[in-house]
């Protein structure tokens, strides 16, 4: 699929990528995050070195990429809940593509037509991307009303069992506004 | 601005703040973003358990309405404090920050935020302790490691004393036994002298200091939760039981936290227990006025703790009973077994628990006198009393969540794990490094469970998730079995979201499936009214 | 900056020393005066913060349960890591102040992929920690050669143990070594490692250089510049016979190292390595596991506002007896 000068480079993508993703974090967690190895002791940075290791074997092996959504899902799933905006969480992706233009010498029109293609299928990825961050979120969203029910499961059936002077009504600032 | 020649990158675009600028801990620093932390504690709970500085404000807004002395009411609550806690006093002098807690703190591992670094979190406080309280920090201010304390400095207590769960893994690991959860309920309890709190907290206390439970359920509720407990109890198994409620003479008194007859799925773990109880005859009763076992009060302040937990020595005195045993609850037990015979004690009108079917005296809870009902139904099994079909249970493929409290403060580790053996046949456990008492919060404990917090939890239970998701993938697990409400109440999320396909259950539960009682008709529906193994088919006719 | 700082405070500690005694004639100061106040200083301060520790209450019985609790006769306890007796705590205290046993939970072996067997960096915090300290435990014993006559035993049968190998004329000590590579290491990791660089402060940073400072001219003076051993030995007896003499003839070297090691010991009960004693009241460690068995007791047990059931009773009365719950007062 791509030709071999990238496949060399692979490992370095991979390397730089990872270094990229990590970046995003504070700097004094980038090392925890980098050098413990531990599946459960790490888990974020274990699912970073997991996942893109399957993201970029798959693009440099030209598979399908739709399989890709399961690690996509993973390194998302995560980002999703931290502190990162909409286009923080994928902006990773779109990294993806800056370093691999800067591994590769295009040389030829083969080059270059090769080289399009996988920015391509890197821009499926990152239209991917979008759907899982905002399912993610919008599941956020499913929880909490699902565990308010939860709570109250009894209370469902029975609501005037509650003491209603001091309901848990909570006391969101939304109410003033 | 002119346009630049070059477009930016990317990063420039997205991220203003994509690496924060790095800097000094002790410039505090808070942003308070949506789903992050907690609300304000609602005025009409502060005002019905008088707590001081009853005021609207939110952690969004910039002025939190502090009253004008509060840095002089705070500094004399941590001097007071010094002085009652030789605990608080040494974990303040000793810390060297040789950083064996930094990488055990689920909040820090799930969000990479070195302030949820446990030493960082104690530094918060050191920090101002060294400037105030320490000869040294007062002559050398800052070069000494003190800090002035500010509102910023208050606001980050707030966002990160509200950002531990009280978990303790990271005392596990320190050379010198520092316990963070100590620290943290001090902080809390400073926050709360000028009016700090949260809602998740302060109004389940309130509630449960009118009622006598979190939820505020009145006794008339109480009583009809029990009594459909039973109608639901018999629907299943043909067996009528007959609960009792406010009961004088009884044995025993019973305390379950109060999700346990409310909540989704403390419930099937409460139909459980009603049946184990009928099934070898123990004259026990509830109380509706101790109808909580829990303790809110715990994650408020020490004073508040002693308050809500009076009512369980004084209804077992009331009633004439001769012992207590619990419900699965973590901090409940964190409380009974640590602090309620020293607050509330000594329980010198009851008797050494003794199971009135197999004789055995538990010595263990010979000054407190109330055990745990894990204890209590190990033995039964242990002596064989019990009727278990563990093939009822085959639906289910096990791993159990050690729940912090009873792993790090009691160390009650093999019970479960003896009662889970010998209810069910598929059981695996986490990896090492995850259970027992090295166990992962889920998250979402000391009062943290909110839905406004949901983010934040979900951070923090990353790595209970994660190691969950390991033995979903390698064993096929797809139930998570634990002995605490809140567990209950929040990891059925974390699982909803992090491992889907793993549902979450109480061990009573299973206990109650696998239990064949005497004279019950041929069991279709397991608690939950799912089919039991082999019965699929039948409930369809 | 705070290495730097730290830095600082060790240097001009040693020019102080090398300028009062090389050229200010200051040997007395140096060699009496402040040793002696170091040493008041160093007892004062420790005999005041465990007397200050001591004297706080320890309202609550909170232990870190790290095993299997006492409970059942056939469940098999945890006595060392869930003591529920005082032998168990005892047991419990001496594997975590000689071996840091709890630090040492921090390591774990692990197959990596390809099974390669990596050690966490925890492991060598706990193996550099444990060198550190039992060097310097020794190395302080050796020393009382200095400081009675006739030497001890003990220092005989030590300095044979350290200088097993025998290598070099004077006999090369290991705890010598050691002791400089494991605090290296643990100064170095707190300067390559983000996270502890992050938490660190000037009092952790100080120390460590104080005693590297310390432990260097230490091997200076054994190995390379060689110091009259009778003089400084004269003054030792001299100070802890309270009747001090200051010979002539000992380098400035050995008044630098006497003075760093004073500077430790003054410092010392204001800073953080009053751990050394602290860990010894450490309530979450040093209490057995048995607050079921029996009472612990707060001495300030103050009183609270309780909820009673009469008031609870009086508040839901007709909601209580509508449910047919038994009542106290029809």
């Amino acid at each position: 699929m791509i030709g071999d000068s990238l496949l060399k480079k692979k490992e370095t993508v991979l390397d730089k990528w990872r270094k990229a993703i990590i970046a995003s974090y504070s700097p004094d967690a980038s090392l925890f995050l980098r050098n413990q190895k531990n599946q459960f002791a790490n888990p974020v940075g274990f699912t970073i070195e997991k996942e893109t290791a399957e993201i970029v074997q798959t693009l440099f092996d030209g598979g399908d990429i739709e399989t890709l959504a399961i690690s996509l899902d993973r390194l998302i799933r995560i980002r999703s809940v931290q502190d990162f905006t909409p286009s923080q969480a994928t902006l990773f992706l779109f990294q993806l593509k800056r370093i691999i233009r800067e591994e590769t010498t295009v040389e030829s029109a083969e080059d270059y037509q090769k080289m399009a293609a996988l920015e391509e299928r890197i821009d499926s990825l990152a239209l991917l991307a979008f759907d899982i961050y905002s399912r993610c979120r919008e599941q956020i969203y499913d929880l909490r009303l699902k565990e308010i029910k939860a709570r109250a499961f009894r209370i469902m059936k029975d609501s005037d069992l509650i003491s209603l002077d001091i309901k848990q009504e909570g006391n969101s600032p939304h109410e003033n506004t | 601005m002119t346009m630049s020649k070059k477009h930016p990158k990317p990063e420039e675009l997205v991220a203003i703040d994509y690496q924060p600028r790095r800097r000094d801990w002790m410039d505090p620093h808070v942003e308070f973003r949506k789903g992050t932390f907690n609300y304000s504690a609602n005025p009409k709970s502060m005002e019905y358990l008088g707590l001081p500085f009853v005021r609207k404000w939110q952690p969004t807004e910039d002025d939190w309405k502090l009253p004008p002395n509060w840095k002089e009411i705070i500094l004399n609550g941590l001097r007071e404090r010094i002085d009652r806690f030789r605990s608080l006093r040494i974990f303040m002098d000793i810390c060297v920050r040789c950083g064996a807690c930094a990488d055990k703190c689920h909040f820090y591992i799930g969000s990479g935020d070195p302030k949820n670094m446990p030493v960082l979190r104690a530094e918060l406080l050191r920090s101002v302790y060294r400037k105030d309280f320490t000869t040294a920090g007062k002559i050398l201010g800052k070069l000494a490691g003190g800090r002035e304390l500010t509102i910023p400095v208050l606001k980050e207590w707030f966002y990160y004393f509200y950002q531990c769960t009280e978990c303790r893994r990271c005392s596990v690991f320190c050379p010198y036994g520092i316990d963070t959860a100590e620290i943290t309920i001090i902080g809390r309890e400073l926050l709360n002298l000028v009016g700090i709190g949260i809602d998740w907290i302060t109004t389940p206390a309130a509630n449960c200091f009118r009622t006598g439970n979190h939820l505020g359920i009145q006794p008339h509720g109480f009583k009809d939760s029990v009594d459909f407990a039973a109608d639901d109890l018999e629907d299943i198994t043909g067996i009528k039981v007959n609960p009792s409620v406010n009961r004088k003479g009884a044995e025993v008194l019973f305390v379950v936290p109060s999700a346990d007859y409310f909540g989704d799925p403390h419930y099937f773990g409460f139909l459980g227990y009603l049946a184990l109880f009928h099934e070898i005859g123990l004259d026990y009763t509830f109380s509706a006025f101790a109808s909580e076992g829990g303790n809110f009060g715990l994650f408020h302040s020490h004073e508040m703790m002693k308050r809500l937990n009076a009512k369980i020595y004084a209804e077992a005195k009331r009633l004439g009973v001769k012992y207590i045993i619990g419900g699965e609850c973590g901090h409940m037990w964190r409380v009974l077994h640590q602090y309620m015979d020293t607050m509330n004690g000594p329980a010198d009108f009851l008797e050494v628990p003794k199971s009135p079917v197999t004789g055995t005296v538990f010595e263990n809870a010979r000054s407190t006198k109330m055990i745990h009902i894990a204890e209590f139904t190990a033995d039964l099994i242990k002596h064989r009393k019990l009727k278990l079909d563990p093939h009822r249970n085959d639906n289910h493929r096990i791993t159990f969540h050690d729940s912090c409290n009873p792993a790090r403060a009691m160390g009650l580790l093999e019970e479960p794990r003896y009662i889970l053996k010998n209810v069910c046949n598929h059981f695996y456990e986490m990896p090492e490094n995850t259970i027992r008492e090295q166990t992962f919060c889920c998250g979402s404990g000391s009062g943290l469970g909110t839905d406004e917090n949901l983010e934040m939890r979900l951070r923090g239970g990353f790595p209970r998730a994660n190691a969950v998701r390991y033995v979903h993938e390698n064993h096929g697990v797809n139930l998570l079995v634990c002995i605490c409400a809140i567990d209950k109440a929040t990891l059925p999320g974390l699982m909803d979201f992090w491992v889907p396909g793993v549902s979450v259950g109480g061990l009573h539960e299973l206990v109650g499936n696998a239990l064949v009682m005497k004279g019950e008709k041929e069991r279709d529906n397991d608690f939950r009214g799912t089919p039991l193994p082999g019965k699929e088919e039948k409930v369809h006719v | 900056m705070k290495i730097l700082y730290s830095l600082l405070a060790v240097s001009i500690s040693i020019a102080f020393a090398w300028v009062g005694t090389a050229s200010g004639g200051l040997h007395y100061l140096f060699g009496v005066v402040f040793p002696a106040v170091a040493v008041f200083l160093f007892l004062f301060g420790i005999v005041y913060r465990v007397v200050r520790w001591a004297r706080s209450p320890v309202p609550f019985h909170i232990t870190t349960t790290c095993g299997q609790q006492k409970s059942l006769d056939w469940i098999k306890s945890s006595p060392l890591d869930n003591p529920s007796s005082t032998l168990g705590v005892i047991g419990r205290m001496a594997l975590e102040v000689f071996f840091f046993r709890s630090l040492f939970r921090n390591t774990k072996m692990e197959l990596k992929n390809g099974g390669k067997l990596v050690y966490g960096s925890a492991k060598y915090l706990w193996l550099a920690g444990l060198v550190f300290h039992w060097s310097f435990l020794i190395i302080v014993l050796r020393h009382f050669r200095f400081f009675l006559e006739p030497t001890p035993v003990f220092v005989g049968v030590l300095q044979n143990l350290d200088g097993f190998f025998q290598v070099g004329v004077p006999v090369l000590f290991m705890s010598d070594i050691l002791i400089l590579g494991a605090l290296s290491f643990l100064f170095f990791r707190r300067i390559v490692t983000p996270q502890l660089r992050y938490i660190s402060l000037i009092s952790d940073y100080f120390p460590l250089l104080l005693i590297i400072a310390i432990a260097a001219t230490g091997v200076l003076m054994r190995y390379f510049l060689k110091t009259d051993l009778v003089a400084v030995k004269q003054l030792m007896l001299g100070l802890f016979s309270v009747s001090p003499i200051v010979p002539e003839a000992i380098s400035p070297l050995f008044y630098i190292h006497l003075f760093l090691v004073s500077v430790l010991l003054a410092y010392f009960p204001a800073s953080k390595l009053v751990h050394m004693a602290g860990i010894f009241l450490s309530p979450t460690r040093n209490l057995s596991n048995n607050s079921r068995m029996k009472r612990h007791i707060n001495p300030w047990n103050a009183p609270v506002k309780v909820h009673t059931y009469e008031e609870w009773e009086d508040e839901f009365r007709e909601l209580i007896k509508g449910a047919g719950i038994p009542l106290e007062k029809e």
